[in-house]
């Protein structure tokens, strides 16, 4: 007997709020800004922003727009995109640190051949034409040459 | 994502995940019998004659391993149910399904355990604990007991 193969399927809708901070976030990405939020006592820059330091604990108001360049730090290839990603293998999600940020963030990396993402030290944000209050107002980082 | 009449953004998103896991030998005979023959098949226990459904490759109580196959009823009875209002996710589909829907914890007879299926029935007042259920078969059968079943249905008193 053949071994029995069981295809089952989960679907999840779900929504959550944003909250304070990411909300000013998501809505500066659809004007093509990024905004990142510092800590008054430790000065450390959060990106995505937090409303709290969690080091100080204490609340964080202020805010900083930071420049769409920054450091690849770290890199990986995904040879089976999950439903979420872009349909299309092999994908690079890269960790970013932007320039003045404490903190990394994870996006795409594009325009770069999957055998050459090692050598990328320094990338900058690809926007969209049309930019939605969402990271994805991003299409890419790109290597900057 | 949308917003509302507050300041904050709601961020949607759908989880989608399909996913496929191999059956092991005992599903895959219980399930290509349920194809196959339309049978639903239970293993029972050569020390406590106790009838898993659905089969198993060790007894829970003798620890003795199973290996006597035996065909169990389409009817049995009701152990347990509710009228579903709020539903949860079928794995068969991915989606809710339309609401209300009968759904009880069968004992097939024969059988010593019991299946979950629903049942062709909304009416609290009917759905009973004993109350006797047969089995609907849906055609043609892919081997999914929650396909090829379509449903159960009450039989009469």
């Amino acid at each position: 007997m053949d071994e029995w193969v069981v295809h089952q399927r989960i679907k999840i809708p779900f929504m959550y709020t944003a909250g304070r901070a990411l909300t000013r976030f998501l809505e500066g990405l659809a004007r093509g800004e990024i905004w990142a939020t510092r800590c008054a006592s430790c000065g450390r820059v959060y990106l995505p922003p937090l409303n709290f330091c969690g080091r100080c604990w204490r609340g964080i108001d202020r805010w900083c727009q930071l420049p769409p360049l920054g450091e690849l730090i770290s890199y990986t290839i995904i040879q089976r995109p999950l439903p979420e990603h872009p349909d299309r293998s092999p994908l690079i999600l890269g960790l970013i640190r932007l320039d003045g940020a404490d903190t990394n963030l994870v996006h795409l990396i594009g325009d770069v051949d999957p055998s050459e993402v090692e050598r990328v030290t320094r990338v900058r944000a690809v926007w969209r034409d049309e930019r939605p209050a969402s990271i994805l107002a991003i299409s890419h980082f790109a290597p900057l040459t | 994502m949308t917003k509302k009449d507050d300041e904050t953004q709601r961020v949607q998103y759908l989880l989608d995940i399909e996913y496929h896991y191999a059956a092991g030998e005992l599903a895959t005979r219980f399930f290509t019998e349920l194809k196959e023959a339309g049978r639903i098949m239970g293993m029972r226990c050569s020390g406590c004659h106790r009838v898993y459904l659905p089969p198993r490759p060790v007894c829970g109580i003798c620890y003795k391993e199973l290996k006597d196959w035996v065909p169990l009823s389409d009817e049995g009875i009701i152990v347990g149910c509710t009228v579903v209002h709020l539903p949860f996710i079928d794995p068969m589909t991915g989606e809710q399904r339309p609401v209300p829907y009968g759904f009880a914890i069968i004992r097939l007879d024969g059988a010593s355990t019991s299946i979950y299926h629903f049942v062709d029935e909304t009416d609290e007042k009917k759905l009973r604990v004993g109350q006797r259920v047969k089995a609907v078969f849906r055609e043609p059968r892919t081997g999914s007991l929650h396909h090829d079943i379509k449903y159960f249905r009450l039989v009469g008193k």
